[in-house]
């Protein structure tokens, strides 16, 4: 698997842990709450060792993105997880033609987690997961401005990391909700 | 996310009944280039594994949408899904593909039973994705099973029972 896409898988876990750190302070204590901070940690694990596959051992990486509606509500915050899984889904299975046959399992169950994890969030089940049809089912009810379509991932708002590092995702993030079996 | 290569199909709908086995000796090809006119594409059996798969959640969702069970529209959209992923993996196979299965008589699947047979389905496709030459059609596979994987959480206690 080439440099650039563990790259792509890097920054798509990154994505995931910046926005569970911020979805997670919506929910009150709780199942909700503890899973989000749950599912930080495990995308932390998945990004770790996407850049242990990379040739520089500390890349550098986005100090925020850009989160395309407010999260300013349980709703909105469910909205978040299950835009940022939806966009994970794609991260990994886009990267399925440039593996190596027996590398494909891992990210393919990668994908197939992220998706029910999006789904779980109230996401919309899609025929073709990762593609401009994963926009998030439920539109939060908060403030007016929150009418913002949800249809980009939260998008690195500095420089993008110039990646170095290591070992591909395991199908990790499975932290719970994957759904799967 | 575009559908497998149809260069199979091609090939047997330009030469029609060709003989099996010919081979095409083409100026300035290698010989490890020919192709071997009628081979079968390994691919296909791929493809038609995962074919039959979607008939048979095709035929579980269609009997229990007239059962009546759990939420219709949530039913239908996900057959609907399924009828889409039936179409992508089944486009050119020289096989009779049914475009919509009829129910086994009395066959009444529950939520559960539906959630299960999803989740059944998903590991399949991991393995199918890892078993095809083609790495599109790997990639159209993964994404079946990404859907399918959706489809678990959907009919779980949150969405099956809307």
């Amino acid at each position: 698997m080439s440099e650039d896409s563990w790259k792509q898988v890097a920054l798509g876990e990154e994505a995931c842990v910046y926005a569970y750190g911020v979805l997670a302070a919506q929910f009150p204590d709780g199942p909700d709450r503890n899973r989000a901070v749950d599912l930080a940690a495990a995308h932390a694990r998945a990004r770790d060792r996407a850049r242990a596959s990379l040739s520089d051992a500390d890349p550098p990486v986005p100090a925020a993105f850009q989160i395309p509606f407010p999260v300013d509500s349980v709703a909105a915050a469910r909205r978040l997880a299950a835009l940022v899984e939806a966009r994970l889904v794609d991260v990994y299975l886009r990267q399925i033609p440039d593996v190596e046959p027996e590398e494909r399992k891992a990210f393919a169950a990668a994908g197939a987690e992220a998706s029910a994890r999006s789904v779980s969030w109230g996401g919309r089940p899609t025929a073709f997961p990762g593609g401009r049809d994963s926009e998030p089912l439920e539109s939060p009810t908060a403030s007016p401005t929150s009418a913002t379509p949800a249809a980009t991932a939260p998008t690195p708002a500095t420089s993008a990391p110039s990646g170095a590092g290591t070992t591909p995702g395991s199908a990790e993030p499975s932290a719970d909700g994957a759904a799967v079996g | 996310m575009s559908p497998p290569p149809q260069s199979t199909l091609s090939r047997r709908a330009l030469l029609g009944g060709a003989a099996v086995g010919a081979t095409a000796v083409l100026a300035g090809c290698a010989p490890s280039a020919i192709p071997i006119i009628g081979a079968p594409d390994p691919d296909d059996e791929v493809r038609r594994g995962v074919a039959l798969s979607e008939q048979e959640l095709l035929a579980a969702y269609d009997a229990a949408i007239a059962a009546g069970t759990g939420s219709t529209e949530l039913l239908r959209s996900i057959r609907d899904q399924h009828a889409a992923h039936l179409a992508a993996v089944s486009d050119g196979l020289d096989i009779p593909v049914l475009a919509s299965p009829s129910p086994a008589p009395g066959q009444r699947p529950s939520l559960r039973q539906l959630r299960r047979l999803e989740a059944r389905a998903v590991p399949q496709r991991i393995k199918a994705c890892t078993a095809a030459g083609d790495a599109d059609l790997a990639e159209l596979i993964a994404r079946i099973g990404a859907s399918e994987s959706g489809h678990v959480a959907a009919l779980g206690p949150r969405g099956g029972s809307a």
